[in-house]
């Protein structure tokens, strides 16, 4: 039994080594050329760049936090004609649990007078390994980030953490791909030229997560202990929730909220990037809407 | 709970260690481990269900000892008859009462009759079919003589819901798995070892190329009616693999599982894909419920003695049944049918036993003859899975039916649509070639030991991993035969 054991011990170790060996020598090929359980490069989103600027930010009015209707839908050189400085710190399918980590990272740094919390319904319902995968590319790795993607149990996730731990050890960099009809414009925002053709999606129900509702909580928490003022926001997009009712209960529950699908009216055919993403004129008009109430916002809460 | 969980990830070493540095002074504490092991198993699916294991444990305890302490053969065989009225009746009403219900309802209705029975919303207790035939072989056993009934609750109880094969099978014998509870089990380094490795290639099946086929199989049978003929045939042949790969994997872990805890059990597949005839896939397909068959069917029904009616007749029940095992679907019983129409020829000549030994036993390439009679022979099951896997008869009829037009000559072109990606091709034939090598086996690494050299063998292993974690279909799926 003893002999079985430590011959077990060792066959892991041996095994967790030609794993990671593996994973130098052919992650990227199996990555790029079959669908195999490793991802880390980002199809979209900027993050890198974003997470760049960040780090440079010294003065911040209005901070958007949430996933990439966040950083598609808000544009910071209308905002600045409003004399409000802001930043996006929207990532690729951000849920609650992701921005908790991006919260924790940034919010003492930046120190913004306002938040603007972008709550897509759908993001309560997913697992965050497509968020994670993004950060895990774009972001420097500390222990919240890794000890976030061990908590996933998603294998894909740790696949693309051991590249990502090899990338660091071999000194590569990531590739990133971007689509050439978006554009990073400075304070985050990703600008989308044009107008794609869609298929519709159908309604569907709102079924949020519990890790995702507990997670969307406490970043309330963590902001309100510092004292920020926030807002919680719908971008709009092209359907809808069946139970819209039991959304909007819960949400303005938790804060003043303003839903766009209902507060303004966009033709689908011409403001829209896909069905539920707002294109450049889409995100223009969102921008104007929303200044003003940021602006009286800032003047109420004494800024 | 299923074998390819995190959850069994953790549940295997913790009764493993509870088994063997806990438990291992006292035969009677282990076999109470195993028991109790079981019904967290077992329960960690629906633990309402634990019950009617309880109750048949119960029931074929008492009816084993009711045999043995009764001399009159009227009695004894009237217990036996409860044994198999009141276990059959529950499988019935589980897995057969809709089925009945609805084509009792259909028959009337075709006759102008419309009566009022109302199906009912079932679930199925995973693997009732599986520990039904294990219970009801032990009563059929002390009724035969066979077997000594136990007087230990404990053994019996282990000996019914022993978790490794407990909802997959392999459908073991009274007469092979109980008497091992018997026995003060010793620590073998080389049956655990060989244990971890039919458990690593049984996974590999499981997670890698069963999983990834039904993703393709899946789409293209839910789509037939939209794809032609030659990528449905595409279909066919993923699924032929997926099942096999699904159902002999779970069976590698079983075993392999059990090796862990120093049982052996019964093999239940052997390479049945390399067979060169439809008799011989019997032989290497679900072993267990095919002896099963034999032994308490088809032989009391006369077996192949007697005239050629007798052996057509018994032919056709013990596929028939076979098929009805499987699932209260007529597609299953076409299915089991089709089989009956492909063996019967063997028998009728006397051509049933030609092939006993393993292809190619001397060499390492099959021959042509027996490279055309496996392909044969392949072709003849994959036709016949389409109807094991159709969600109707007419779905099965229209999916060959369109196989068998003139679109089998088109290019699969849809294949581009659901993204079949070389790499599963890659994964499939790496398997197959595995498989072949390693067929000589009770499983294919059974033999790796040739590779003298530890780091290799540690290395071939470290590769298995390395393609379970970079093409492990992540969704969780169950093992297909769970539902019968």
């Amino acid at each position: 039994m003893r002999s079985f054991l430590l011959n077990l011990l060792l066959f892991i170790v041996f095994v967790v080594i030609t794993y990671f060996i593996g994973i130098l020598m052919v992650g990227d090929i199996l990555m790029r050329r079959t669908n195999a359980n490793i991802m880390y490069e980002p199809e979209s989103g900027f993050n890198a760049i974003r997470f760049s600027e960040a780090n440079e930010i010294e003065e911040l009015d209005v901070l958007f936090i949430g996933s990439s209707h966040s950083y598609r839908s808000f544009d910071p050189r209308i905002l600045n004609q409003y004399k409000l400085r802001t930043f996006n710190l929207g990532t690729s399918s951000q849920t609650h649990v992701q921005t908790n980590y991006i919260l924790n990272e940034y919010l003492n740094e930046l120190n913004p007078k306002l938040i603007v919390y972008e709550v897509y319904p759908n993001t309560f319902m997913s697992d965050g390994v497509e968020s994670t995968l993004n950060l895990l590319s774009s972001h420097d790795m500390d222990f919240s980030l890794a000890k976030m993607s061990i908590a996933t149990g998603d294998l894909t996730v740790y696949n693309s953490f051991i590249n990502i731990i090899s990338y660091k050890i071999t000194g590569r960099k990531v590739k990133e791909n971007y689509p050439t009809e978006e554009k990073y414009i400075n304070g985050g925002y990703v600008e989308t030229v044009g107008i794609t053709n869609f298929s519709k999606v159908k309604d569907k129900y709102w079924k949020p997560r519990q890790e995702q509702l507990n997670a969307f909580e406490e970043n309330l928490e963590l902001i309100k202990a510092r004292n920020i003022p926030y807002i919680l926001v719908e971008a709009p997009y092209t359907y809808n929730y069946l139970n819209r009712d039991e959304i909007d209960k819960y949400l303005n529950d938790k804060g003043e909220f303003y839903n766009y699908n209902k507060l303004i009216k966009l033709d689908e055919n011409i403001y829209f990037k896909d069905y539920h993403h707002l294109n450049h004129a889409g995100a223009a008009i969102l921008t104007t809407t929303i200044a003003p109430v940021l602006v009286k916002k800032m003047t109420q809460t004494n800024y | 709970m299923l074998f390819n969980s995190l959850d069994f990830a953790i549940f295997l070493p913790v009764v493993f260690i509870l088994y063997w540095f806990v438990f291992n002074r006292n035969l009677k504490h282990q076999n109470l481990l195993v028991a109790v092991s079981s019904y967290v198993f077992y329960g960690w699916w629906d633990y309402r269900f634990l019950s009617l294991i309880i109750f048949s444990t119960i029931l074929d305890y008492w009816i084993g000892r009711g045999i043995v302490h009764t001399s009159l053969p009227k009695q004894k065989k009237i217990l036996l008859w409860i044994s198999i009225i009141i276990n059959l009746g529950f499988l019935g009403i589980f897995k057969y009462y809709n089925f009945f219900i609805d084509n009792f309802r259909s028959a009337f209705s075709f006759l102008g009759y419309e009566i009022n029975t109302n199906s009912l919303n079932i679930i199925l207790p995973v693997g009732i079919s599986f520990y039904t035939f294990q219970t009801l072989s032990y009563s059929i056993d002390v009724y035969k003589g066979n077997l000594k009934p136990t007087n230990d609750f404990i053994k019996f109880a282990a000996f019914v819901s022993f978790f490794p094969q407990l909802v997959a099978g392999p459908i073991e014998r009274a007469t092979n798995l109980l008497p091992q509870f018997y026995k003060r089990r010793r620590f073998s380094y080389e049956n655990s070892v060989n244990g971890l490795r039919q458990i690593l290639w049984g996974l590999f099946k499981k997670v890698v190329i069963a999983d990834n086929c039904a993703v393709y199989a899946n789409y293209i049978f839910e789509n037939s009616l939209e794809l032609p003929g030659s990528t449905l045939f595409i279909g066919a042949l993923l699924f032929t693999i997926q099942i096999y790969c699904d159902f002999s994997g779970y069976s590698d872990i079983a075993i392999g599982t059990s090796r862990l805890f120093g049982f052996n059990l019964m093999k239940n597949f052997a390479f049945p894909y390399f067979s060169r005839d439809i008799a011989e896939f019997w032989r290497r397909w679900h072993i267990s419920l095919s002896t099963w068959f034999r032994d308490y069917l088809y032989i009391p029904l006369g077996g192949s003695k007697g005239g050629v009616l007798i052996k057509i007749r018994n032919t056709f029940i013990i596929f028939i049944v076979s098929g009805f095992w499987h699932g209260a679907n007529w597609t299953f019983i076409v299915w089991g049918t089709l089989n009956a129409i492909y063996f019967l020829p063997l028998l009728l000549s006397n051509k049933n036993r030609n092939n006993l030994g393993i292809v190619a036993e001397n060499n390492n390439m099959p021959s042509l003859k027996e490279l055309f009679q496996m392909l044969g022979t392949f072709l003849l099951t994959i036709f016949a899975w389409i109807f094991f896997r159709a969600e109707s008869l007419n779905h099965a009829i229209s999916y060959i039916g369109e196989i068998l037009s003139w679109s089998l000559f088109n290019p699969p072109s849809s294949l581009d649509v659901i993204g079949l990606k070389k790499i599963l091709i890659f994964l499939i034939v790496l398997f197959f070639m595995i498989e072949w090598f390693g067929r000589k086996g009770d499983y294919a690494l059974d033999n790796i030991i040739f590779l003298k050299s530890k780091l290799v063998r540690w290395g071939f292993y470290s590769f298995i991993v390395f393609l379970i974690g970079m093409f492990m279909y992540t969704e969780k799926t169950n093992f297909i035969y769970f539902q019968f």
